[in-house]
């Protein structure tokens, strides 16, 4: 298919949105959850691979 | 994590983002007090996202303190974004924030802000506790950073309900804390800023 030929549906897209904001809400809740059913040490560690892979992949940890 | 009595309590790992902020801190107070605000909050918290920046506010200090923490800042290996000259640094602040970050790596940055507004002082003079094992840092009260956090997203994003990081950080402290709030003091903050309608999605 060539890029010109590609058709937008905006009503299509702007549930795409809908559906994702729902998408990503249900998953704060999750995640909330799931920092008041374990410790502190266990939650944290998983943020800590995700925050800090991100600052090595802008190359701001040694 | 354990919120009581004004006070969190976390026995959480700390990321290179939260040493980062530890580092810093640790600098400032020899100058003088601050509340940290806006994302960093969420994220200490737990929220499952990085930032680039740590926004930090802190009461007008004289020059001359200004100035010692400034060159203590430079000669602990932080480089300020805006400027390298103290005096120029100083007035910047009357009019907007100044950015410091360590040499050579402008993320992750503090965002660095004199106390100007009514919202800033009161966040200041109401800050609260976060007990970490390594140190205890100031965060803005929860009632206020909630609908503050509501109040950054434009009503039409808001229309489209698209996905939004300020939303997303006001859901994940509301859903952590929920229980604990003081519900007057918040939805006084809420009819302020004007964001009775996104408040209502947050509970949903």
């Amino acid at each position: 298919m060539k890029a010109e030929d590609v058709k937008v549906d905006f009503e299509e897209l702007k549930k795409e949105k809908q559906r994702n904001f729902r998408e990503r809400i249900w998953f704060i809740k999750y995640w909330v959850n799931y920092i008041k059913t374990h410790t502190d040490e266990e939650w944290s560690k998983q943020q800590r691979f995700l925050i800090d892979s991100q600052l090595k992949n802008a190359g701001n940890i040694d | 994590m354990e919120f009581k009595e004004g006070e969190i309590k976390s026995n959480k790992v700390l990321t290179e983002l939260d040493k980062f902020v530890i580092n810093f801190i640790d600098i400032l107070e020899r100058y003088g007090e601050y509340v940290i605000v806006s994302g960093y909050v969420s994220i200490v918290l737990g929220r499952s996202r990085a930032t680039e920046d740590v926004d930090l506010l802190v009461p007008k200090m004289d020059f001359s303190k200004f100035t010692n923490l400034f060159s203590d800042l430079l000669s602990n290996d932080y480089e300020c974004a805006n400027t390298s000259i103290p005096e120029e640094a100083y007035k910047m602040l009357d009019e907007h924030a100044i950015r410091f970050y360590k040499k050579g790596k402008p993320i992750p940055n503090m965002e660095f802000k004199q106390i100007s507004t009514n919202i800033h002082k009161y966040s200041f003079e109401n800050r609260i506790k976060l007990v970490l094992k390594e140190k205890t840092l100031f965060i803005s009260p929860l009632e206020l950073q909630i609908p503050y956090k509501l109040s950054l997203i434009s009503d039409e994003e808001f229309e489209e309900a698209s996905s939004d990081k300020d939303f997303e950080d006001a859901q994940h402290i509301y859903e952590l804390f929920k229980e604990k709030l003081n519900k007057e003091e918040l939805f006084h903050f809420v009819k302020l800023l004007k964001v009775k309608k996104k408040m209502e999605w947050l509970e949903k």
